[in-house]
């Protein structure tokens, strides 16, 4: 199997901006596309879906690959994944019978493992994003309207710049709430 | 790639709502890959979908495609886990600062010149009395917010139920019951969990022939249909749900065909509660060909 090293992750970074700043900040973007993609399309492994796209990406540069527009690339290269994951997913998951199967998570209002990742990853966050996510989300209708407002005012911000920041942190814990859900 | 025409909010909501064709798919797809700005316009459409559903604030026909939504993207359905954990645990943290405001008070008093002892007992006695003021507060606000969640949820509910009510007293009218000789009672779910209810269905000649008859409980939230196709060269379809009286109730487009090795099948899930009691048929059509290539597959809900 191809493992991406460093030479060809600089042939990557290098493709995506002039320099490592703007290369990184690129390459998030393109990395929060195509989790969003393979959600989108159905898939539970978005991470890792969109690290094995670009991967292949860096791959097809570092070998000489005339790559003219990445993104656009990295978006054939992530269709094509998808259809492998697909032809992957079980076809005799049916069989003759009616059968009745739970659902693979439990009720969200049960206590349990849910509740300790969430724990656990709210930790790891520092302690000003964790203490943003969860005031954004305290309250409700007309009371968490203008709290929000107020929160917005208090950072110097606009209330959408609020709303991408914590949408930010809580991207961070999903993304850490998955791994700890599905850990081996 | 780039089109200079502005991305339809219409289209990128049916996108995110799984109601796009293979073609507009595409096309959003290209679009946001292309501009970042318009990938974070999607995105807070994304998200503002996912608070108008926690709020009530979805139509029916959007509730129902969201929620069909959760069963194909599991990642959104985690989200929906995670939002409602935030939301329950800044209200428990909110609730354990005081405690911590209290106990600070306790040491206040203590420090004041008060003997350690009274000092504590009255400390505790403001904490007590802080707490138990501030947690009938939230609680105040927490029902509160839950009587008007459960208000859109009910007025909701009385909505689709007024609708199906309508088509069963028309179907009822109309047709006797329907169980016959070839009906396959499905097997009683696991009580007490979430359920998915899996049913194969074969292409039925006559409406008033054999139907499968399928038992749903009320913890089954999922119902995943198999449906084998004939021979055919078609690998993606049109899947309309059609209530007796000819109606649609849903619709997927888009489907892929799969084998495995004995037969070929298309796998759809619909939300139990698109599915309402009574006949039902869903439709299968090739894409790009005309409504008489299409297949039928009969069934019978029972609740």
């Amino acid at each position: 199997m191809w493992v991406l090293d460093q030479s060809a992750w600089n042939a990557l970074l290098t493709r995506l901006g002039p320099d490592a700043d703007s290369a990184g900040v690129a390459y998030d973007a393109l990395h929060r596309r195509l989790v969003r993609f393979f959600e989108w399309h159905g898939c539970l492994a978005t991470e890792d879906h969109a690290d094995t796209v670009l991967t292949r990406v860096a791959r097809k540069i570092h070998d000489g690959e005339q790559v003219l527009n990445v993104s656009a690339y990295a978006l054939a290269i992530a269709r094509y994944v998808l259809r492998e994951v697909a032809a992957q997913r079980k076809t005799s998951e049916f069989n003759d019978a009616i059968e009745t199967v739970p659902l693979a998570s439990p009720a969200s209002d049960e206590p349990g493992e849910p509740a300790a990742c969430l724990d656990s990853c709210l930790e790891q966050l520092p302690p000003h994003n964790r203490d943003l996510v969860l005031q954004y989300y305290d309250g409700d209708g007309r009371r968490k309207i203008t709290s929000h407002r107020a929160m917005a005012d208090r950072l110097g911000i606009t209330e959408r710049a609020l709303r991408l920041r914590v949408f930010r942190i809580r991207g961070a814990l999903e993304q850490c709430v998955h791994r700890c859900l599905h850990a081996a | 790639m780039a089109d200079s025409a502005p991305l339809d909010d219409v289209a990128v909501r049916r996108y995110l709502l799984g109601r796009a064709s293979a073609d507009e798919s595409s096309e959003v797809e290209d679009r946001y890959f292309d501009n970042p700005d318009l990938f974070d316009r999607i995105e807070e459409q994304d998200e503002a979908l996912t608070q108008d559903y926690l709020a009530g604030r979805l139509t029916p026909a959007e509730r129902t495609d969201f929620e069909q939504t959760l069963a194909t993207m599991p990642r959104r359905q985690e989200r929906l886990a995670l939002i409602r954990q935030l939301q329950r645990r800044r209200a428990k943290q909110g609730e354990s600062g005081w405690r911590r405001v209290g106990q600070a008070l306790a040491m206040f008093i203590g420090d004041i010149g008060v003997s350690p002892r009274w000092a504590y007992a009255l400390g505790a006695a403001c904490a007590v009395l802080i707490v138990a003021t501030t947690w009938l507060g939230s609680e105040v606000v927490r029902l509160r917010s839950e009587v008007q969640d459960a208000t859109v949820a009910r007025e909701a509910a009385q909505r689709e139920s007024s609708a199906a009510r309508g088509a069963l007293e028309a179907e009822r009218t109309a047709r006797s019951a329907s169980q016959t000789a070839g009906a396959q009672p499905s097997p009683a779910p696991s009580p007490g969990r979430d359920n998915i209810l899996a049913v194969m269905l074969t292409p039925g000649l006559l409406r008033d022939g054999p139907v499968t008859r399928v038992s749903l409980a009320q913890n089954v939230v999922l119902v995943r249909f198999g449906l084998v196709l004939p021979e055919t060269d078609a690998t993606r379809y049109q899947v309309a749900l059609r209530a007796s009286s000819g109606d649609e109730r849903w619709r997927q487009s888009g489907v892929r065909a799969r084998e495995d090795g004995r037969r070929t099948q298309l796998l759809v899930e619909i939300p139990s509660a698109v599915l309402e009691s009574g006949q039902l048929t869903l439709v299968v059509t090739p894409l790009g060909q005309p409504l008489s290539a299409s297949e039928q597959y009969h069934f019978a809900v029972v609740r």
